[in-house]
């Protein structure tokens, strides 16, 4: 199912879909547009669930469990990220200094060839 | 308590006043749920209000939500911050090789040029190899060939002249030799006839004294004798006697002739060619005297003496006729040897200009490979420089090859890393969006477990409106992630 026909079926407002669908077919499902897509959904589920009156308890065990597990992830991908970059960073420092060391070589060959002639 | 959800209130205002929120009408949602908790919430419900944070007060959505766009945004300044940090790197090492590259190209061409101006240099000094080749051909023509070789008749009048001029002058020379050589005869002579005439006149007085003895004792017997006796013993008086005249003659010959040997050997000592002619007439004429006093007694002596005499004048003639032939050959030798030596220095005068001419043309030969020589050390120095100069242009291009090879080594790890960060970038997007689309399903669940059945069925259609935006969401979500996936297994 395409994102059109989910968009077209959603339980919204005519005028928030049809921006939608514009968007979708002027740029296509970029990161942005599905996140307004989104946004616009959980929306409409909160203020449903603000009129019923619905109020989660905050020490609910799974609703803890959810939140850790979402703290987890974020810091498991942080730790991730901040390594992956750290290792290109490295990386780099080690292909510039290679540069480096590549060109100072082709000068002094450059000087001793000119020398030569 | 009153004061704790007070506060928590007021931290929910500054929150939704709070500019770093992304959805500040969400944020305001706090105040609006504290004061629901104020009027509806029992007094366990208060206390457990009091005790949560302004974000577990918007919704953990919200928190989820600015959680993501904080570590999304931090992600993106960070990874903004090293993809320019590596774009700058690739930049100043594009911009260093692109130069050295340029440096290297930029030494060949120059060596190049230097390489390629020495050539031209050798060309031209190569070029002007056979012009002065020529004018060296040139002088060696005019000053050693034409004059050796092409005019012969010129060299052979100078070489008859000089031989000519030679020729007097060794003459003289050996004339001179000659005239030593004779000097030299003459007194080794000289002292050969002295030491013969002492001999010969001491021989001549011993005979002498003997005839003077047996005559006496001749005269004695004729005075003595008597008949036949005594013409016998005067006989051998008379032969006697006769014998001393002869010794007599032959000693004062040998004097004589001593004498005129030393003194023609002195003349020749003294004067060479013309003393000698005057020697020798001296001596013709002392001779003749000698002729003339032998012709005297034979004219006037008698008997044994007048035989003497006339034996002596024979004698004498012949010696005078010898004398004048010795003299002859002697002067005719002197001559010849003079004209030898004058033959010998000619030849040697031509012995001298062939080998002056052979030194000429040698001297040709050798200019003309000296040239040759020069012109041909010019050509391998233009074989050499252009060959050094493409040397040199091939190690510039090795260079520069390498140089390239080793740029585009570099840029492609490079590149390869840039892609590697892209991807990784995309991963943790993807990663990222999984976790907050759980967290909020997870959510919307637990929302969704507290509708009742009264709620239900007084707002049915707005809880089937809400499940379905759950559904819907669900489904969203589906495609999205599926495509993420799929989008990062293409990555």
């Amino acid at each position: 199912m395409s994102l059109q026909t989910i968009v077209s079926n959603a339980p919204l407002a005519e005028d928030v879909k049809e921006r939608l669908l514009t968007k979708l077919l002027t740029d296509g499902p970029t990161d942005d547009i599905v996140a307004e897509i989104k946004d616009e959904l959980q929306a409409y589920i909160d203020a449903g669930f603000k009129t019923l009156g619905v109020q989660p308890d905050p020490n609910d065990p799974k609703i803890k469990a959810a939140r850790k597990e979402f703290d987890d992830e974020v810091a498991a991908a942080t730790a991730e990220y901040n390594e992956e970059m750290e290792n290109l960073s490295i990386d780099a420092a080690v292909l510039q200094a290679k540069a480096n060391k590549d060109i100072d070589s082709m000068q002094a060959d450059a000087i001793k060839a000119s020398i030569a002639a | 308590m009153a004061r704790s959800i007070e506060d928590a209130a007021a931290r929910s205002r500054q929150m939704a006043e709070d500019p770093r929120f992304a959805r500040p009408e969400a944020a305001k949602k706090g105040p609006e749920k504290a004061e629901d908790v104020i009027l509806e919430a029992s007094e366990t419900e208060i206390e457990r209000a009091a005790d949560q944070t302004p974000a577990e007060q918007e919704g953990y959505a919200e928190a989820g939500e600015r959680k993501v766009a904080e570590v999304k945004a931090a992600a993106e300044q960070r990874f903004g911050g090293f993809f320019a940090g590596v774009r700058s790197r690739m930049e100043s090492i594009k911009s260093r090789a692109m130069k050295a590259l340029y440096g290297v190209v930029g030494a060949g061409m120059e060596a190049g040029t230097v390489a390629r101006k020495t050539g031209e240099g050798f060309v031209e000094v190569a070029r002007s190899m056979p012009e002065a080749a020529a004018n060296m051909a040139g002088f060696v023509y005019d000053d050693l060939v034409e004059p050796v070789f092409v005019d012969p008749a010129k060299a052979v009048g100078r070489g008859l002249k000089g031989a000519a001029e030679i020729g007097v002058g060794l003459g003289i020379m050996g004339a001179t030799g000659a005239g030593r050589a004779a000097i030299e005869g003459g007194r080794r002579a000289a002292e050969a006839g002295r030491n013969a005439k002492d001999r010969g006149v001491e021989m001549a007085q011993n005979a002498l004294k003997e005839v003077e003895e047996n005559i006496a004792s001749a005269k004695t017997a004729v005075e003595k004798a008597k008949g036949g006796a005594k013409i016998v013993a005067e006989n051998a008086l008379r032969s006697l006697e006769a014998k001393r005249l002869d010794l007599n003659i032959r000693t004062g010959e040998l004097k004589a002739d001593a004498s005129l040997k030393v003194e023609q050997m002195v003349d020749v000592v003294k004067g060479g060619y013309a003393q000698g002619k005057e020697a020798l007439a001296a001596r013709v004429e002392q001779i003749n005297g000698a002729l003339d006093n032998a012709k005297e007694l034979a004219r006037t002596a008698t008997g044994a003496t007048k035989d003497a005499a006339v034996y002596a004048v024979r004698i004498l003639e012949m010696r005078k006729l010898d004398a004048e032939l010795s003299t002859k050959e002697a002067l005719a030798s002197a001559r010849e040897k003079g004209a030898a030596a004058g033959r010998a220095t000619a030849r040697g005068a031509r012995a001298v200009g062939r080998g002056a001419a052979t030194a000429g043309a040698a001297g040709v030969g050798a200019t003309i490979l000296v040239v040759q020589g020069g012109y041909e050390l010019g050509r391998r120095g233009v074989a050499g420089t252009i060959a050094g100069a493409e040397a040199v242009g091939d190690r510039m291009r090795e260079v520069s090859a390498k140089g390239k090879e080793r740029y585009d080594a570099t840029m492609e790890a490079l590149n390869g890393k840039l892609e590697n960060a892209v991807g990784f970038y995309e991963k943790m997007r993807v990663r990222l969006e999984i976790a907050k689309t759980k967290f909020r399903q997870g959510l919307n669940e637990a929302y969704k477990a507290l509708v009742t059945d009264e709620m239900r069925e007084e707002n049915a259609e707005l809880v089937d409106g809400v499940e379905d935006a759950i559904q819907t969401l669900t489904e969203v979500d589906y495609v999205v992630v599926e495509d993420q996936r799929e989008a990062a297994v293409v990555a």
